[in-house]
């Protein structure tokens, strides 16, 4: 696999944006997030293996950046939680803020089903190979942190 | 909510340009190739040659330990025990085979697992259901674990297998794989679920699972059928996310307590239930139930999971209902308690090792 900076620009510029909001969405630092994102991308350059298609790599990218973020919340290793000031810098309106502070309330696990399957639009299946879980148990996650978002939406926002 | 606002709020979270910066520059920094001169190739042999001997040799000393262990468990065996070192590596976690020990139409094999890349493996790493022993001929097996080397990272195991009708086992081949494990476990002991079990009165809602897994009961006959309540939700303190209280109530006059197990087959996660009376008295349950339910994407359940291929477009949750002998006049100042054991990591990848079984001495 060459790594010269262009092949490394070319690559954050594709993956970058999608890789840092699924980090930070699970991490919930923005540190622990671009060290994450920095982590997968190393592994890319290193060892990734040949790919059949662009969703292929996307997809692998993912699970090299889910994997780093399980690792780095097991490790507990700073993960200092977000403040409302600092979400709101990515979000256009208050209604996004407030979208953005419900979503960061929950649990990671359901943060991150929920980001793979309606913000990145990857189906269970896909899901379930990504986290390394089971279809049944990315199902139930996906239909707990929908109720879960929508009682801390409704809570704060509505 | 719509998922129209979720996904234009989280779009919204994009790389500054100082954090793509950094990114790119540090990536190039650990990834990008330096130039190697031909005269540095024989100086890079030599050091990768010195390098293998290093390694080896930290690689033989962490049998050590593992024999170490060994002994301990069994010491009478662990001197026949016989250096086999066949290893495959996955996901950055090595799998290797370090010793057997045939006799008879028994194989006896010690296994160690190593995480190269982190801690994955701890003294709590547990094989679970996921390994499996494949041989030419019919043969049974179990796989214990055996210690763990907290300066190594090295987990242990022991698999035992016999040959069914007593043939001896040796000249066989035999496969042992594993695609993934459980570690980080945490047991809790002693917690209390629900603290007052005041006005506990008849269940509302009761059925009959058509899929029950497995029963235990204290003594009597085998318990034939279970009348279950109909699962809900119950707040109450649980260690895990995974686990939740689905219901208390009486039913044809004994107390049945039911727990949900949202993840059971990836988690392992599970606990006991009891009941501790005012004077720290504990009362354990007289039958104990599992079943499984299947639910749509909706949350309606499934009318008969064992119908349709079972899991097909519907969510697995496991249910453990445990039955009381107790009158409710019993029950004040009773507490919920239970004691659980819950899993922290869950990996997975392929690791497969081959090897000839074949007597030493």
């Amino acid at each position: 696999m060459a790594s010269t900076a262009e092949d490394i620009e070319r690559v954050v510029d594709r993956y970058g944006d999608l890789l840092y909001r699924v980090c930070l969405v699970t991490l919930g630092s923005e540190s622990d997030a671009e060290d994450a994102v920095q982590d997968a991308l190393i592994r890319y350059m290193r060892k990734a293996p040949g790919f059949s298609n662009l969703e292929h790599e996307k997809a692998w990218l993912l699970k090299v950046a889910a994997n780093r973020c399980r690792d780095m919340l097991r490790s507990r290793r700073r993960l200092v939680p977000m403040e409302t000031a600092d979400l709101s810098r990515y979000a256009e309106g208050p209604e996004e803020g407030g979208v953005l502070e419900a979503l960061m309330a929950l649990p990671e696990k359901y943060r991150l089903t929920l980001t793979l399957h309606y913000v990145e639009g990857y189906s269970v299946r896909e899901i379930a190979g990504m986290v390394g879980r089971t279809e049944s148990a990315v199902k139930m996650r996906l239909q707990k942190g929908r109720r879960l978002l929508k009682e801390a939406y409704g809570k704060e926002c509505l | 909510m719509e998922e129209q606002a979720l996904r234009e709020a989280v779009m919204g979270i994009r790389l500054s340009r100082a954090a793509r910066e950094r990114i790119v520059e540090n990536v190039r920094a650990k990834t990008e190739r330096q130039p190697v001169f031909r005269w540095r190739r024989a100086v890079l042999a030599g050091v990768a040659a010195l390098l293998c001997l290093a390694l080896v040799m930290p690689a033989l000393a962490s049998a050590e330990p593992t024999y170490r262990l060994l002994y301990a468990v069994s010491p009478a065996a662990a001197q026949f025990f016989r250096p086999v070192r066949l290893a495959d590596e996955d996901n950055g976690v090595r799998m290797e085979v370090e010793y057997a020990y045939i006799h008879g139409d028994t194989a006896e094999i010690c296994l160690t697992l190593r995480d190269l890349t982190g801690d994955r493996v701890d003294r709590t790493t547990d094989l679970f259901d996921s390994y499996d022993i494949n041989t030419p001929s019919d043969l049974s097996g179990c796989c214990l674990p055996v210690g763990y080397d907290p300066e190594t990272g090295t987990a242990s195991f022991l698999a035992v297998i016999k040959q069914w009708g007593g043939r001896d086992v040796e000249g066989d081949k035999i496969t042992f794989t594993l695609d993934r494990f459980l570690s980080h476990k945490t047991k809790y002991e002693g917690v209390e679920v629900l603290a007052d079990l005041d006005g506990v009165g008849r269940a509302e809602a009761v059925y009959r699972p058509s899929y029950v897994s497995g029963a235990s009961w204290t003594d009597g006959p085998e318990p034939q059928e279970l009348t279950a309540l109909v699962p809900g939700e119950t707040a109450a303190d649980l260690p895990a996310e995974d686990l939740a209280l689905t219901g208390v109530g009486y039913v044809g006059g004994r107390l049945h307590v039911q727990m949900s197990m949202t993840d059971y087959l990836d988690t392992d996660d599970h606990g006991w239930l009891y009941l501790v009376d005012g004077e720290g008295r504990r009362t354990d349950c007289a039958e104990s139930w599992q079943f499984v339910e299947f639910y749509y994407p909706d949350g309606t359940r499934k009318p008969d999971p064992r119908m349709e291929g079972g899991a097909e477009g519907t969510a697995r949750v496991d249910y453990k209902e445990f039955v009381f002998d107790i009158a409710p006049e019993e029950l004040a100042g009773c507490q919920l308690c239970g004691d659980f054991v819950i899993s922290g990591l869950l990996t997975e990848g392929s690791w497969s090792v081959t090897f000839p079984l074949e007597r030493a001495d």
